[in-house]
């Protein structure tokens, strides 16, 4: 998934703690799922078991959301066939673009009903009659609740719609599909996705690797490998390199006049983005850097900032900035300021000391995020939702220290140079 | 203070407020932090957050009637840089009006019939009852106050050396706060005579009808001071069953059985000593409302009567120690919080916290019995519908009824139901 995410808004918010290293062990009697892994750790009294299927919302079919009324039946059948008394715990299941996400937490007492949490989310989702069925309009609330309270999630939508010209894939067309969701797409969808040689399995923390490599056999040991793996036409979406869309909308919803900016960047000549991992990071926290100091700390044009960059298994880029105005300041000047900003990004060239600090950036991050239970349960999904191995942080650090300065530069040279944008001048009406 | 268990230190710095306005408590706040954000003459802004991010220092500015608080937490092997480091910030400030001018826009509360967001509507309240109404936004130049020595200083950390070096740093700030806070204490002193802000807010019903919502948020609200502590925590058990989370009853009720809403939830929010704001909502399809309301009143009805399961009130008892457990020992503001609610003027030596010897002593099965004494009445809640459909009837608009215009701050209202109620 290679997510990295960025805000500004005036305060860092990071993590601190007592931090070991962290070794990523691939388990091998798991029966048919893609990959199992035990990542041991000795700083908390707490285990958790990822289940990732390695389909999200980009995998969605017509309509729109199916992945996502997909996981809720899931999570829900599981934790009714296991628990028998849902009122005991919260249902920890997340739907992200490229990877669902099911976490069971516990102690490390609790790891054998955890596991048998996880298991049941392969298994056809049974749930009590008409239940299933009125979770569609539980997922018409929750969109619609989400649709509401965050003016960033239609923006970005509409951004992406404009960039591939599409409403699938990559593009979504959630609220508009909303009507049509049915029961029928979603288990269909479990049918075809969740498939254990779609699905990965990462058990840490408090747990000995051997007991962990026990657990995964016994109840994944009978699950059997089904070849090919589900196809992802989403991953060949490409932009027409030439395209600079630009569309100018009007909404009461928005707090400030918004820009949203979204560009679609390629490799050339690179199919898969396993191995440049360290790059990436290293050459997006050099972009972070450069893009908040020049359109955060050195003008006052932008009241908030918020930069995502997804990195996708193919290796192609999507980064996306997204910029509340200050009061008085006009769309057509931020955009200006901003595609300005992009193109010139390169000027000053990256010097050895600014790769080495934006190294370290990264490493000093990754220590601090891992120090808290949810920011290292995350740090391991990152990639790992992609279908590659986890990576711990001190795997992280460890491949970014391997990184050389020229794929960094040629990296952020990919990223800066022109490419297919879709542009949102979103102003703030009464 | 006990030291954090999470591998960072922490102090808050506290500056004595005798209830500013809304508008004053806003401006202060982006005052305090536009002066660390902003840099030095020596350091950019981009130069300090660079230091700061690096070094996993993280810094908070928090208010409450009483008190104006900076909250600085770092990795324990960072605490005495971090100290080193705002230090300089303290006295060598650049105070960017540009800088004062964004905090002031980030730090100003969002309009919640606009959002629908329950957690918009509690900064609305919990603003409209903290501060005195009304007041003007400070100029960009009124922030230019320098910091005068705090009045309490809240340590959280076992770092050896870290209360020399705390107090190594407040002898080099100015002594004379009330000089020196010259902005801060004008605005003090021009409220000096005025009398505290009442700790209610009125019944009735506040309506925004949003033309083109499908949907709409249900929530009800009550501001209470209670006898005591204990009183406090029972009612907290008791609104957490009702609504705080999977387990709870407006969850299994509203949203598993009535499949009405996603996000049903109640919070219970403690904004001073026996002092708490206690809030049901839930979001649901615009035509459904009623009906969402009448279980929601259903639901809290029979919970006051005495009727909630054992199992369930158990259960969320334990989840509600375990969360004030978690929050005291991992979240430095909110003990800060507690502290400054307990003791508002400090102490010295050993201290107690009541809260906590309080949360102790919580019986789930005095609290079923007694849960008319925790909970008020329905009718002393205020109603707030936000997004389409119906407007409320006749019954619910005879305790008080206002309409909210379009991009209007609920204090409008609150203020017109509570002009009618007097």
């Amino acid at each position: 998934m290679h997510v990295f995410k960025f805000f500004l808004s005036g305060l860092f918010i990071l993590f601190g703690g007592t931090l070991h290293a962290q070794d990523v062990i691939p388990l091998t009697d798991k029966g048919g799922l893609h990959a199992a892994y035990v990542v041991p750790t000795d700083v908390r009294d707490r285990v958790d078991v990822q289940l990732i299927v390695l389909s999200g919302a980009h995998d969605d079919p017509e309509p729109s959301g199916t992945a996502h009324l997909t996981e809720h039946l899931a999570a829900f059948s599981a934790d009714a066939t296991v628990l028998r008394q849902p009122r005991e715990r919260d249902i920890h299941a997340t739907i992200h673009n490229v990877a669902t996400v099911y976490t069971n937490s516990g102690t490390p007492d609790e790891v054998d009903k955890l596991m048998r949490l996880s298991r049941a989310v392969l298994d056809s989702p049974k749930l009590p009659d008409g239940f299933a069925e009125s979770e569609i309009d539980i997922l018409h609330r929750e969109t619609l609740l989400r649709e509401r309270q965050s003016s960033y999630r239609w923006l970005q939508r509409k951004a992406l719609q404009n960039l591939y010209g599409s409403l699938r894939g990559r593009a979504n067309n959630t609220i508009d599909d909303l009507p049509k969701l049915n029961l029928e797409a979603a288990y269909q969808f479990h049918k075809e996705h969740y498939v254990p040689s779609n699905v990965s399995l990462i058990i840490s923390g408090n747990i000995a690797p051997d007991d962990a490599a026990e657990l995964v056999a016994k109840y994944f040991k009978d699950t059997v490998h089904t070849a090919p793996p589900p196809d992802k036409p989403w991953l060949a979406q490409r932009p027409d390199p030439a395209l600079r869309y630009v569309e100018r909308i009007q909404s009461d919803r928005l707090m400030h006049d918004t820009v949203q900016l979204v560009k679609f960047v390629e490799f050339e000549g690179r199919t898969t983005s396993v191995d440049m991992q360290g790059a990436f990071f290293i050459a997006t926290t050099i972009l972070q850097n450069r893009l908040s100091k020049a359109l955060y700390y050195d003008t006052n044009q932008f009241l908030k900032m918020e930069i995502d960059i997804y990195f996708s298994k193919a290796a192609d880029l999507e980064l996306s900035i997204i910029a509340e105005l200050m009061p008085g300041v006009s769309l057509e000047d931020a955009h200006d300021t901003l595609n300005t900003t992009l193109a010139g990004l390169l000027k000053t060239p990256i010097s050895p000391q600014e790769i080495k600090r934006a190294r370290h950036q990264q490493i000093e991050g990754a220590q601090n995020v891992a120090r808290r239970a949810s920011g290292f349960l995350y740090f391991l999904l990152n990639v790992a939702a992609d279908g590659f191995p986890p990576v711990s942080p001190s795997i992280f650090t460890h491949t970014l220290n391997a990184t050389s300065d020229q794929d960094v530069i040629e990296f952020m040279t990919s990223i800066v140079s022109p490419a297919a944008t879709s542009v949102i001048l979103a102003e703030k009406a009464d | 203070m006990p030291a954090l268990r999470n591998g960072l230190s922490a102090l808050t710095f506290v500056w004595s407020l005798d209830q500013p306005t809304n508008s004053q408590a806003l401006a202060l706040k982006a005052g305090l932090s536009s002066t660390i954000s902003g840099g030095t003459e020596n350091r950019s802004a981009y130069s300090v957050a660079d230091f700061l991010w690096l070094k996993g220092i993280e810094y908070r500015v928090a208010s409450t009637a009483q008190h104006l608080m900076l909250t600085i937490t770092a990795p324990d092997e960072n605490i005495l840089t971090a100290l080193d480091y705002f230090e300089v910030l303290f006295h060598d400030a650049s105070y960017s009006k540009d800088w004062y001018a964004r905090e002031l826009q980030q730090l100003g509360l969002r309009i919640s019939s606009k959002t629908g967001r329950p957690e918009d509507v509690l900064n609305e309240i919990a603003y409209y009852l903290d501060y005195l109404p009304g007041g003007e936004t400070q100029s960009a130049q009124d922030h230019r106050y320098r910091f005068g020595r705090p009045d309490q200083v809240i340590i959280r950390s076992d770092v050896s050396g870290i209360e020399r070096r705390a107090t190594r740093l407040i002898d080099t700030l100015p002594a004379a706060k009330r000089q020196t806070l010259s902005s801060v204490w004008k605005w003090i002193t021009s409220y000096f005579e005025m009398d505290d802000q009442p700790y209610s807010l009125p019944t009735g019903t506040i309506h925004f009808h949003d033309t083109d919502a499908t949907e709409m948020l249900v929530l009800l609200i009550k501001a209470k001071t209670f006898q005591d502590t204990a009183q406090l925590l029972g009612a907290n058990l008791l609104v957490d069953y009702i609504g705080a989370n999977q387990g709870s009853e407006m969850f299994q009720i509203i949203r598993q059985d009535m499949r009405a809403a996603y996000d049903p939830r109640s919070d219970f929010i403690i904004m001073g000593k026996n002092k708490a704001i206690m809030t049901l909502s839930a979001t649901t399809k615009a035509t459904n409302w009623p009906d969402v309301y009448q279980r929601i009143k259903d639901i809290y009805i029979a919970t006051r009567a005495g009727n909630a399961e054992m199992a369930g009130l158990n259960l969320q008892h334990s989840t509600m120690d375990r969360g004030y457990a978690f929050d005291f020992f991992m979240d430095s503001e909110f003990g800060a919080l507690h502290y400054l609610h307990e003791h508002p003027t400090g102490t010295d030596g050993t201290f107690n916290l009541s809260f906590f010897t309080a949360l102790e002593n919580v019986s789930p099965v005095k609290v079923k019995l007694n849960a008319h004494a925790f909970l008020p009445p329905w009718n002393d809640f205020l109603l707030i519908l936000i997004g389409g459909g119906e407007p409320p009837n006749a019954e619910l608009k005879s305790k008080g009824y206002c309409v909210l215009p379009k991009n209007t701050p609920l204090s409008y209202c609150l203020d017109s139901l509570t002009g009618a109620h007097s």
